[in-house]
């Protein structure tokens, strides 16, 4: 049932996908994109590399603080670390971009960098923590009976079971992430936000697309690597569409 | 060989629920470990391998005292199999049994022979090294969880209530599969359960728990004939009626009253005939006594339905005590002269 709905809501998409387009080409918005392909290349490349530095950085992050307020002599901490993580999505990321930038001081590519990783750092070590909790406890019983140590239970029974779950964070991270970028052109971070921005304040809808469009697209690329990474990575024995 | 000494477990808060303890399981033996729940037999398991620490005594394994072996080591050469199997589910089946072989860095040759032969002594058919756990019966992952506990060869083994979840056919079909097992491999082999039954059918030696205490020891014939206090008498409870009747040999049920001269013609006995077979040709014959002949005049003697009743009633007043009929074949129960 899944491989075959899977299949038609992705054609159905696409089916919409085209005529949407050819919609927005029929009524000019497509202009830009069309007659500026370098500097839309260039302010992609510049929204990806904030997406790829700032998500590996959260990513490492997420999963590190995830796993250490997971461990028992830390639990007592998984509380205020994830009450203070979650400050950095509960606050608009427009205020967070604005208080880093009143923070740090400079504008740039750093600052939006930082605002990037804080308001993706959340989800990861939410789910981390949680899917690492959420492992069968009889699972580890079992594995600490056999004769593992704690560095094997971790990296042998803990993390593979969790990883269900943590990629579902990192996925729902990273998507946030893709989507917030457009924001660091207000701190001078560069990438599609530019294009956006600018085609807001020239009301030059051609212009907006062209940042909007690769956006979207990016996001939706993000999310089907991911997800196709996921399969890879994680045991048919507990994927739901095993 | 599995040494208890005194053993003694009080949880942080104050619950003692070892106190003390002493029990020895000898080289090769199967002792069934059995009380209520909350009797401290979880416990007292799970103090051998060091997944709780002692509180007071000793316990010594294969000659080694726990005390000062690493936890992880003194595991790696116990076998280990818990009711809830705890298979892992991210890995297949053959992946699961291998687990130990894994960890003390077998040849993956070494490690894929190794499966195949414990898959095959498990009854699992081969196909099922690439299955996950997901994708098996309860009784399948039970084997797999026996499979994996005898993985590296371990002489000492535990389990906690291993067959437990099973459905009653499944669960002795387990118990006979592993017996079966257990006589080619001889290890020295601790299992805690709830169910008397099991302790009865898998058992060499019984230990009876209650309130952190040992209440008594031995084999089953003993445990069966003697209870030594009034709890394990209840605790057997109308298990030990039919444990006995399917157990002892119709020899211990003779009657004392009856003189061989007055010997009541009709049915009769071998001597090594279940209680409980002579009792059913008993019923069936509508007959209230049948004549035993035992191996030598001095063994035979006479069954009544009266002397029956007796030995179920009590374990004291039966006829003295005879070496329980050590597995002699199940001759024809009941032969019409």
């Amino acid at each position: 049932m899944n491989r075959r709905t899977d299949r038609l809501a992705a054609w159905a998409g696409a089916a919409v996908a085209v005529l949407l387009l050819w919609a927005a080409y029929a009524a000019g918005l497509l202009g830009y994109l069309l007659t500026e392909p370098g500097e839309v290349l260039r302010l992609l490349g510049q929204h990806v590399v904030l997406v790829l530095t700032s998500g590996a950085t959260a990513v490492t992050l997420g999963l590190g603080l995830g796993i250490a307020i997971s461990r028992a002599p830390l639990r007592r901490l998984a509380y205020p670390v994830i009450a203070g993580v979650s400050l950095g999505q509960t606050v608009p990321s427009l205020a967070l971009l604005a208080l880093i930038f009143a923070l740090v001081r400079t504008i740039g590519f750093f600052p939006a960098y930082l605002a990037l990783t804080l308001v993706t750092l959340l989800p990861i070590v939410r789910n981390t923590y949680q899917g690492l909790l959420g492992v069968d406890r009889d699972i580890l019983e079992a594995g600490r009976g056999m004769g593992m140590s704690a560095r094997q239970i971790l990296w042998r029974l803990e993390l593979p079971n969790a990883l269900g779950a943590i990629f579902a964070g990192i996925r729902t991270a990273l998507v946030i992430n893709v989507g917030s970028a457009a924001l660091a052109f207000l701190i001078g971070g560069g990438g599609l936000g530019d294009l956006i921005f600018s085609g807001i304040d020239t009301r030059r809808n051609d212009i907006l697309i062209a940042g909007a469009l690769p956006t979207v697209i990016l996001a939706l690329a993000v999310d089907w690597l991911l997800g196709r990474l996921e399969r890879v990575v994680v045991s048919r024995g507990i994927r739901a569409d095993g | 060989m599995i040494e208890l000494s005194e053993v003694h477990k009080t949880y942080p808060g104050g619950a003692e629920a070892v106190r003390g303890v002493s029990l020895t399981v000898p080289q090769g033996a199967l002792c069934v470990l059995i009380g209520p729940s909350g009797c401290g037999k979880t416990t007292l398991l799970r103090l051998i391998n060091k997944l709780l620490p002692l509180s007071g005594g000793a316990i010594r394994v294969a000659g080694r005292d726990i005390a000062g072996e690493d936890a992880v080591s003194l595991r790696r050469r116990i076998g280990y199999a818990i009711q809830q199997v705890g298979l892992f589910p991210h890995m297949t089946v053959g992946e699961n049994i291998a687990v130990v072989p894994a960890l003390e860095g077998w040849e993956r040759r070494r490690i894929q022979e190794r499966v195949a032969e414990l898959m095959s002594l498990t009854g699992l058919p081969p196909g099922y090294a690439a299955r996950y756990p997901r994708e098996l019966s309860g009784g399948e992952a039970q084997r797999v969880g026996v499979a994996r506990a005898l993985a590296a060869d371990p002489p000492v083994m535990l389990m906690d209530e291993p067959f437990g979840a099973l459905d009653p056919v499944t669960r002795e079909r387990l118990q006979d599969e592993f017996l079966a097992i257990q006589g080619r491999l001889h290890k020295t082999v601790l299992v805690v359960s709830h169910d008397m039954d099991e302790a009865l059918r898998m058992g060499d030696r019984i230990a009876i728990m209650r309130d952190g205490r040992l209440e008594q020891e031995g084999t089953p014939a003993e445990i069966l004939l003697h209870p030594a206090t009034p709890f394990v008498r209840e605790f057997l409870g109308v298990e030990r009626a039919f444990a006995q009747l399917a157990r002892l040999p119709v020899t211990m049920a003779l009657d004392a009253k009856w003189a061989a001269a007055a010997e009541p013609a009709g049915l009769s006995f071998a001597g090594n005939t279940p209680v409980k077979e002579a009792l059913l040709a008993m019923a069936a014959g509508n007959v209230r006594a049948a004549r035993v002949t035992g191996e030598g005049e001095r063994s035979g003697g006479v069954v009544t339905l009266r002397s029956i009743a007796a030995l179920l009633g009590s374990g004291r007043k039966g006829p003295p005590e005879r070496p329980a009929a050590a597995a002699g074949e199940k001759s024809a129960g009941a032969e019409s002269e």
